[in-house]
């Protein structure tokens, strides 16, 4: 495929051009702020919440989210923004308002950490290493994933594209830090906002508003939330039980609750309040996210003849990137480029920074080279981070050996994240789990997801409708494996002593100073008003 | 700390002048059709313009602030 889908002109790339121009340029401003190790890890405690907030959110907006979404909805329908409204929003509550006094309070520098100090050291490792390897995998993901859009949009050699985007990641994020990390996140939330939106609007309006899309949808199932979620007959191919289990209990709890690309930005806040705000006031954004994501995946789907076909240049990945042209003359187009560039760039990012912690901290300083001077962890960051970049060039080259990344990296998760979960809802919510208890159920939860993948499914009554049947029911499994098991070995084993747990397990707070705070500022009342508007949502997508 | 809304203020001031200046050096116009009628926007100008409008929105938070975070005189 010679041809470019998309006409790009000269103003595009001069705005391309700025943004690149910019994001180096934030790195280098930044650059002389990063004096300690906690600086360059952790923003030093610093950030107000709105941009951890902000920051929280953008940080998972990388290509999955806003290609994958779109591609999902055009694939799936509306049940797409499950992901939304039921994979998201409850869990960014649940740890807004429970897990983060625990996260904050403890002064953890990382996820990994907190397994340590609540737990054991093994428990800690294992981790640390699964969480490493994850995350640069996905930071390859994440640039394949741009290189293979822009190559078939654009005609842009893949391997240019990657090595460009990874260099100036590598340039902002080995200056700046996490705060460059952070800031550019920010800035890539606000560029996809005004980047997307008129494709929406416009997209919309050119297919007769939301009823005039419903009458077009072949399928009228695409246009429901819940109406045909009572069995597995619905274009998702799940059932509400799957849904609220798999997706809306452990997956999204196992992903928003315990991964450090996100946690992360939480704990660059400046204060335990503002890091409970952070995935409150990123919840509010999210919500209305589907309007960005999945609303022009279905709108593609009515727009785009022979979306979905097997030409590669017209898989359902490229719902959102087809549109760019479509909408948009260049200018707009460069705008609308550069959003999907900066959601690329800023997940690779985030990854990359989460990498080079949990290396530091929870491998290096633990394991390899304890007691060194802050200045030489500060040192060995900048090397992780440059290392980081060169793994995640190479692993985008290993995924485009791959025939389906979506559902390779979904399986990831049901492996790690979704026993993860279970290891935290127990340490932090039974002061009787044990450290041993623990670290093997971790290690039976993650068995029983590759128990499940490689062998039972398949067979009854291991047959599912669809690959994202499969994942929900494998998370499901593993979580409970976990869940069960680390129970069962914790009354076998010994618990921590009571005064080692304190300001890590509920029932064991430590001492807080408590301050009157505004009614907008309070986590308990910004919840409520999130979960309520959520369920109004649900309802009126019925 | 650098503050973030002022690397903002400046990105999205100087791509709202490019998008409104291209606007009307190379009107490219798109039809949108709502409620039965068909409205025409010179999409580079328009929304250029809204983007403009949010980059000197983010510069004028950021003098608030600093006025009102000075010493009275």
């Amino acid at each position: 495929m010679g041809n470019t889908v998309a006409q790009i002109g000269w103003i595009d790339y001069v705005i391309i051009g700025v943004y690149f121009v910019f994001v180096i340029g934030v790195g280098y401003v930044l650059k002389g702020k990063m004096k300690s190790s906690e600086d360059f890890f952790l923003s030093g405690h610093n950030i107000p919440s709105w941009v951890t907030g902000l920051a929280f959110l953008s940080a998972n907006l990388g290509a999955i989210e806003v290609m994958g979404m779109a591609a999902n909805a055009a694939q799936y329908g509306v049940m797409t923004a499950h992901f939304y409204w039921v994979g998201a929003i409850p869990a960014m509550v649940f740890l807004a308002v429970f897990m983060m006094p625990f996260y904050y309070g403890s002064k953890v520098r990382s996820v990994p950490e907190y397994l340590k100090m609540r737990f054991n050291e093994p428990t800690r490792a294992l981790n640390a290493i699964s969480f490493a390897v994850m995350t640069v995998l996905m930071s390859g993901i994440n640039l394949y994933a741009m290189a293979l859009v822009f190559k078939l949009l654009l005609n842009w050699s893949i391997d240019a594209s990657i090595f460009a985007a990874a260099g100036v990641v590598l340039a902002y994020t080995i200056m700046g830090g996490l705060t460059s990390s952070i800031y550019n996140e920010v800035m890539q939330f606000f560029l996809i906002v005004f980047g997307l939106l008129p494709i929406s609007i416009i997209g919309l309006c050119k297919v007769g508003g939301w009823s005039g899309l419903c009458t077009q949808l072949k399928d009228p199932a695409f246009a429901h939330l819940w109406m045909h979620a009572g069995t597995s007959a619905n274009p998702m191919g799940v059932d509400w039980i799957a849904i609220c289990s798999g997706l809306g209990f452990v997956l999204s709890f196992g992903y928003w609750c315990t991964d450090f690309l996100v946690i992360q930005r939480a704990l660059a806040a400046e204060s335990l309040p503002a890091a409970q705000r952070t995935p409150l006031i990123a919840a509010f954004p999210k919500i209305l996210f589907p309007a960005l994501t999945v609303l022009p995946g279905l709108i593609a789907l009515v727009l785009i003849p022979g979306l979905g076909s097997n030409n590669e240049g017209m898989r359902y990945d490229m719902a959102l990137p087809l549109l760019l042209p479509m909408m948009y003359p260049s200018g707009m187009l460069g705008v609308g480029l550069t959003a999907m560039l900066a959601s690329f760039m800023s997940g690779m990012a985030g990854n990359v920074t989460a990498f080079n912690t949990v290396w530091t901290y929870d491998l290096y300083q633990s394991y390899i080279r304890p007691n060194q001077s802050d200045k030489h962890y500060l040192w060995m960051g900048k090397v992780a981070t440059a290392v980081g970049i060169l793994i995640s060039i190479a692993t985008a080259y290993i995924a485009m050996g791959f025939p389906s990344i979506m559902d390779y990296m979904q399986n990831i998760f049901s492996f790690f994240n979704a026993p993860l979960f279970a290891t935290f809802l127990l340490g932090m919510f039974w002061k009787r789990a044990t450290p041993w208890g623990a670290f093997f159920g971790l290690v039976i939860g993650t068995l029983t997801a590759v128990l499940h993948f490689y062998v039972l499914t398949g067979h009854e009554p291991f047959v599912y409708t669809s690959v994202m049947a499969g994942n929900f029911w494998r998370s499901t499994f593993a979580w409970l494996a976990c869940f069960i098991s680390t129970i069962v070995i914790s009354f076998f084993t010994k618990p921590k002593p009571e005064e080692e747990l304190e300001g890590l397990v509920w029932g064991k707070p430590k001492e807080v100073v408590t301050i009157a705070l505004p009614w907008y500022k309070r986590p308990g009342i910004l919840a409520v008003i999130i979960l309520v508007l959520t369920v109004l949502l649900n309802f009126l997508f019925w | 700390m650098l503050d973030i809304r002022i690397p903002i203020a400046a990105l999205f001031t100087v791509v709202g002048i490019l998008l409104v200046g291209y606007g009307f050096v190379v009107p490219t116009t798109v039809d949108v059709p709502f409620s039965g009628m068909t409205y025409t926007f010179n999409l580079n100008r328009d929304w250029g313009a809204v983007i403009l409008l949010f980059g000197i929105f983010m510069a004028a938070l950021v003098k608030l602030d600093k006025k009102s975070s000075s010493p009275e005189s």
